[in-house]
C-alpha cells in the first residue's frame, strides 16, 4: 500500500512536471467547448439581441424563457445540436490521437520532444490507438448490453412487478456490478493504452491486450488501488467545486465572470485527474513491467 | 334461496336507504336523483369475475313517455380486438402479445333485465353503436320497454349480469391482487330532455366507449354491497355503511348520496390512512412501500380542499377515498370518481417531483367540475379536463410556489403555467383541432394537449384579460349555477357573458364571444411583439414659415424627441394588449392596444426618450406563444445572454471530459 501511495505521489509529482501536456489537454477541451457552445451563444445573442427575456434567469431558474426559446428557435436549436454531434465526435477522434503523444511524454519523461516529434509519435500510434479505444467502446456496450438484459429479465414491465421496491433493489445491485466491471474495463484500459506506447513493434493490439489483463490481475489490488486512490481525489475536487459553485451564484456580469473562473479552475483540476490515472500508471508499470524496475522519479531524486 | 335473499335484501336497503336520506337531510335532495343503483355483488378472486344483482330506479324527467333504456357497458370495450375502444388505439395499445396469449380480456354480460310489472326484457336487447357503426363494438345496450316510462314517472328495474375483470387496461381492471373498479357495472346514459345541454329532441345521450374521453351519467344515490375474501380491503365511493363478516368472506356495504357514478377498488395488501377536514374524512388506501407520501397527498388535497370551499363552493360529501396504486396497477392511477379518486407515486419519487400533488390535486379538482358541474366528459372534455388543469395549476401554484409547482428538483424549477405552455406549444401541432372538440374526435392526436393544456391556458388568458376578481366571480356563479345539472359550453359562455358586462361594461365588447371564437373555437396562435422603439431628435422648423419672403435657414436642435413604439401581431389570434413603456428617466406610461391590426405605432413627443417597451409586462396572456420577443430595450442588458451561454458553455467542458471515459 505503501508503494502505491508513492506511485500516487509520484504521478502527481508527474503531472506537474509535464504541466505543458496538462496545460494542452485542457486548451483542447475549452477550445473545443468554445467550438461547440459559440453557435448557441450566436443563437442567444439574436434572441436576446433587443429584449431582456433571459434577465430573469439570472434570478431563478426561468422555465418560459426555456420552453420559449425551444419552441421558437426549435430549427436553429437542432442545427446547434448536429453541428455539436460532428464536434464532439471529431474531439473524441482528435484525443486518441494526441493520446499516443502525451503517454509517449510520460512514458519519457526526460526526453524533450519538438513540437514535431509530438505530433509525429501522436500520428505513429494512432491507429493502433483508435483500434484499442474501439475494442473497448465495444467491451463497455457489451458489458452494458448484458447486464441491461439479465436486469430486463428481472423484471422491467411495471405490470409485472409485485412493488417498484424489487425495481430499485435490482437497479442498485446493477448499478453496483456495472461500476465494478466499468473499473477493471477502465483500469485495463489505462494501463493497454500505455502498453500500446511502449510496446511501439508491437502490430496488434490483442497479445497487448492479453498480456495487461494478466498484469492487471497479477497487480489487482494495488492497481485497483491506485485507481481508487484518483477516484477519491477527482471526488474530492468535485466536493469543492460543488461547494464554491453554491456560493456563487451567477446574477451579474461580475458573478458570471466569477462563475466561469471557477468553472475552469474546476476543469483544469478535473483534466488534471484524468491525467493522473495515466501518470500514476506509467509510474506504477515503469516500477513492475518494463525495464527500468523503478519510479519515473527514484527515490534518491524525490527524498 | 339465494336469489331471494338477495332480491329481500336490496329491497330492505333500498327503503332504508331512501327514509334515511330524506330523513337524515330533512331538506330537498342536492340532486334531481335520476339514476339510482342498488347492486350486489360478490367477486370471485379465482376467475376474476363479478357476479352482481342490481336494481335501478330511473326517473323520466322529460314531458314525454321513454319507451327504451340505454346502458353502458363499457367492459365490453375488452372483449376482443374489434371494439371501438381497442380499435381506436386504447391507452396501453390494447394488449400485449402475453396478454393475448393469456387471454386477459373483459366483458360484462347482462343474463337478465325485468321490469317492475316482472317482464323479461333482455330478450329484445340489442348492442347499439351511435357512433362508428362498428357492429363488433357491444358498449351500449338499447333495451326496449314493454311498457314506457311516463313523464316523471320513477320506474324500477332487476338486473342480473356478470364480469370478467380485464387484467390492466387503462383506467379498471386487476393485476396481481389488486382490483380497481369503475366504469364496472351497467350504468343508464343520460335521457336528455329538448332544451337541455342544447338537445333540439328528447334523446338517450349515451356513447359508446372510446379510447379516448370518459363518461357523462346522471346524479343519483348508490348503495352498493361488495363481498370479497375476508383478507381484503375495500374502499369505495361513499361511505361504509357497514361491514359483515361471514367466515371467509365479507360484504362491505358502501352508500353515497348524489353522485354521477361509483367506484369501488380492493386488495389485501392495502393500508388505510385517514386525516379529516371540516368533517370530512379524507381516507388513503396505499401500499406498504408507498406510506411514506401519505403526507404529500394529505397536504397537498387539504390545500385543495382549501382552495375550492374558498373560491368555488362547499364539498358537500362526508368522505373522500384517494387510491395510491400498486406498480403494476398503474394503469388505474390519475382516475376521478365520485369521492373516489386515484393518483400514482413511486417510492423512489423525490420530493421535488409533483407527480402525486399534481395528480391528487388534479383528481380532486373533478369532483367539482364533472362530478358537482356534471358535464359531457366525451363530448366536451375542455369543460371539465381543461377547468381541472386550470385550477390544479391555481391551487398547486399557491401551495408550492408558482415557479415550481410541477417540478423543483436539481435545480430545474418548472411552474403550471409553464408547464401547460410547454405541453401545449411543444406538441406535435398545437394547431390541429380546435379546445371544443369531443374527445374522441381528436383522431390525429392532441387531445391532452388540447382539451387540458391549452384550455388552461386560454383560461389564465381570460382571467388575465378580465381580472382575478371578475374570473372568480364567473366561476363562482357557474358552480352555484349548474352544481348537479348537466350545463355545456354555452352555459359557461353565457355566464361569463353576463358577469363580466356586468362588472366591466362593453369595455370588452358587447359580449366575450369574440375570445371563445378564437380560443375555444378557433385554433389560431396568439403571438405579440414589440418591434421596436425609435427616438428621434425633433428639429426646429426651416423654410418659409409666417410668410413668402423670410426663409428661415437656422435649424436649431430641440430638447425634443418624436419616439415611437411599433407593436406587430404576428399570428391570428387578436386580443387586447398592455405594453409599459420606458423612459430614460426611469417612470413608465401603460399603453393599450385593441391589437386587431397587424401593427400598432405608439408615438410620444417628450423631452425624453423611450428606452424600454414591455408587452403584457404581468404576463397576463399566457396563450402568447412567444414572450420572448414580448420587450425591446434600447441598450439590452447583456447579462442574461451571458448567463445563459457561460452556462451552456461549462456544461459542453464538462461533458467533452465525461466522454472521455468511454475512450
Ligand atoms: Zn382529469
Amino acid at each position: 500500500m505503501k508503494e502505491v501511495f508513492s506511485t500516487y505521489l509520484s504521478g502527481i509529482r508527474l503531472l506537474f512536471f509535464k504541466w505543458k501536456v496538462w496545460l494542452a489537454v485542457f486548451g483542447f477541451n475549452i477550445i473545443f467547448a468554445f467550438i461547440i457552445a459559440r453557435p448557441f451563444g450566436a443563437l442567444l445573442d439574436k434572441v436576446g439581441a433587443n429584449n431582456e427575456a433571459s434577465l430573469e434567469g439570472l434570478k431563478n431558474f426561468d422555465a418560459n424563457f426555456i420552453v420559449d426559446l425551444i419552441n421558437n428557435f426549435g430549427t436553429e436549436i437542432s442545427l446547434v445540436a448536429g453541428q455539436a454531434t460532428f464536434f464532439v465526435v471529431l474531439y473524441l477522434i482528435l484525443n486518441i490521437f494526441l493520446s499516443g503523444g502525451f503517454i509517449e511524454s510520460y512514458v519519457h519523461v526526460f526526453q524533450r520532444h519538438t513540437f514535431g516529434e509530438f505530433l509525429s509519435n501522436c500520428a505513429k500510434h494512432f491507429w493502433r490507438m483508435i483500434r484499442l479505444a474501439l475494442y473497448f467502446i465495444i467491451a463497455q456496450i457489451v458489458v452494458a448490453a448484458v447486464l441491461f438484459t439479465i436486469y430486463s429479465k428481472l423484471g422491467l414491465s411495471p405490470f409485472e412487478l409485485e412493488s417498484e421496491t424489487i425495481l430499485v433493489r435490482n437497479t442498485k445491485i446493477m448499478l453496483a456490478i456495472f461500476a465494478v466491471i466499468m473499473i477493471w474495463v477502465d483500469m485495463v484500459n489505462e494501463y493497454a493504452k500505455i502498453k500500446v506506447v511502449i510496446d511501439t513493434d508491437r502490430k496488434f493490439i490483442l497479445p497487448i491486450l492479453i498480456d495487461v489483463k494478466f498484469f492487471c490481475l497479477r497487480h489487482f489490488f494495488s492497481i485497483l488501488f491506485l485507481f481508487l486512490l484518483c477516484m477519491l481525489t477527482f471526488l474530492a475536487i468535485l466536493g469543492v467545486y460543488a461547494a464554491l459553485n453554491d456560493v456563487i451564484v451567477m446574477s451579474s456580469s461580475t458573478t458570471i465572470i466569477f462563475g466561469l473562473l471557477l468553472g475552469q479552475v474546476y476543469m483544469i483540476f478535473r483534466v488534471g485527474v484524468r491525467l493522473l490515472f495515466t501518470s500514476s500508471a506509467v509510474d506504477y508499470l515503469r516500477k513492475n513491467d518494463w525495464g527500468a524496475k523503478h519510479s519515473v522519479f527514484p527515490k534518491k531524486e524525490s527524498a | 334461496m339465494f336469489a331471494y335473499f338477495t332480491e329481500m335484501r336490496i329491497i330492505c336497503y333500498l327503503l332504508s336507504f331512501f327514509t334515511l336520506s330524506i330523513t337524515l337531510h330533512g331538506q330537498s335532495p342536492l340532486s334531481p336523483r335520476i339514476a339510482n343503483y342498488t347492486i350486489d355483488l360478490s367477486l370471485d378472486v379465482e376467475q376474476k369475475q363479478v357476479n352482481a344483482n342490481q336494481e335501478v330506479i330511473w326517473k323520466n324527467i322529460s314531458t314525454a313517455p321513454v319507451s327504451e333504456l340505454q346502458f353502458h357497458l363499457y367492459y365490453n370495450a375488452f372483449k376482443n380486438s374489434e371494439s371501438t375502444f381497442m380499435k381506436e388505439g386504447s391507452l396501453g395499445g390494447g394488449l400485449s402479445k402475453d396478454g393475448i396469449e393469456d387471454c386477459n380480456w373483459g366483458w360484462v354480460e347482462v343474463l337478465s333485465l325485468i321490469d317492475s310489472a316482472g317482464v323479461e326484457l333482455i330478450n329484445g336487447a340489442s348492442y347499439i353503436q351511435p357512433e362508428d357503426n362498428n357492429d363488433q363494438d357491444q358498449t351500449v345496450l338499447r333495451v326496449p320497454l314493454a311498457s314506457a316510462v311516463q313523464p316523471g314517472e320513477s320506474a324500477r328495474f332487476r338486473m342480473k349480469w356478470h364480469s370478467q375483470i380485464p387484467k390492466t387496461m387503462p383506467r379498471t381492471g386487476y393485476n396481481m391482487d389488486y382490483y380497481f373498479m369503475v366504469q364496472w357495472f351497467p350504468k343508464l346514459g343520460v335521457y336528455e330532455p329538448a332544451g337541455m345541454r342544447l338537445a333540439e329532441e328528447d334523446a338517450w345521450n349515451c356513447h359508446q366507449y372510446h379510447a379516448q374521453g370518459e363518461y357523462y351519467s346522471d346524479f343519483g344515490n348508490y348503495d352498493v354491497s361488495i363481498n370479497v375474501p375476508s383478507d381484503f380491503v375495500v374502499g369505495a365511493s361513499g361511505e361504509l355503511a357497514e361491514k359483515i363478516e361471514a367466515g371467509e368472506t365479507t360484504t362491505w356495504r358502501y352508500v353515497v348520496e348524489d353522485v354521477i357514478d361509483f367506484g369501488w377498488t380492493a386488495s389485501p395488501k392495502f393500508e388505510e390512512l385517514h386525516r379529516q377536514w371540516k368533517g370530512v374524512d379524507i381516507k388513503l388506501l396505499t401500499y406498504p412501500e408507498h406510506v411514506d407520501c401519505a403526507p404529500r397527498y394529505f397536504d397537498a388535497v387539504v390545500a385543495a380542499f382549501e382552495y375550492l370551499d374558498e373560491h368555488i363552493g362547499v364539498y358537500p360529501y362526508p368522505t373522500l377515498t384517494i387510491v395510491d396504486p400498486p406498480i403494476h396497477g398503474l394503469f388505474t392511477g390519475g382516475m376521478e370518481y365520485p369521492t373516489f379518486i386515484s393518483s400514482v407515486s413511486f417510492c423512489f419519487l423525490p420530493e421535488g417531483i409533483r407527480t402525486p400533488e399534481t395528480l391528487v390535486v388534479h383528481e380532486f379538482v373533478h369532483q367539482y367540475f364533472m362530478q358537482m358541474v356534471a358535464t359531457h366528459e366525451v363530448e366536451e372534455p375542455w369543460l371539465d379536463e381543461g377547468f381541472t388543469t386550470y385550477f390544479e395549476g391555481k391551487i398547486l401554484d399557491g401551495y408550492l410556489g408558482a415557479d415550481q409547482s410541477t417540478i423543483n428538483w436539481l435545480g430545474f424549477k418548472i411552474g403550471n403555467e409553464a408547464f401547460n405552455r410547454a405541453e401545449f406549444f411543444n406538441s406535435p401541432n398545437p394547431q390541429i383541432a380546435p379546445a371544443s372538440t369531443k374527445s374522441y374526435e381528436y383522431t390525429e392526436g392532441g387531445y391532452g394537449d388540447i382539451a387540458y393544456n391549452k384550455t388552461a391556458l386560454w383560461l389564465n388568458t381570460l382571467e388575465g384579460l378580465i381580472g382575478d376578481a371578475t374570473m372568480s366571480e364567473i366561476m363562482k356563479t357557474y358552480f352555484e349555477t349548474w352544481k348537479f345539472k348537466h350545463p355545456c359550453g354555452q352555459d359557461f359562455i353565457d355566464i361569463v357573458n353576463a358577469v363580466v358586462r356586468k362588472n366591466h361594461g362593453d369595455a370588452l365588447g358587447e359580449n366575450m364571444d369574440w375570445f371563445f371564437d378564437q380560443a375555444l373555437y378557433g385554433t389560431d396562435f396568439c403571438d405579440y411583439a414589440v418591434a421596436s422603439i425609435s427616438n428621434k431628435a425633433v428639429d426646429s422648423a426651416v423654410g418659409y414659415l409666417d410668410n413668402f419672403e423670410d426663409c428661415i435657414t437656422d435649424q436649431n436642435t430641440q430638447e425634443k424627441y418624436q419616439s415611437k413604439v411599433i407593436i406587430h401581431r404576428l399570428e391570428g389570434m387578436k386580443l387586447p394588449v398592455e405594453v409599459e413603456v420606458f423612459f430614460e428617466d426611469g417612470i413608465s406610461e401603460m399603453k393599450y392596444w385593441d391589437g386587431k391590426t397587424r401593427g400598432h405605432t405608439f408615438a410620444f413627443l417628450s423631452n425624453k426618450k423611450v428606452v424600454k417597451a414591455v408587452l403584457d409586462p404581468a404576463q397576463k396572456l399566457p396563450i402568447d406563444k412567444n414572450w420572448i420577443n414580448n420587450s425591446f430595450v434600447v441598450e439590452p442588458n447583456k447579462s442574461g445572454v451571458r448567463y445563459y451561454f457561460s452556462k451552456f458553455f461549462l456544461a459542453t467542458q464538462r461533458a467533452l471530459e465525461s466522454l472521455m471515459v468511454f475512450i
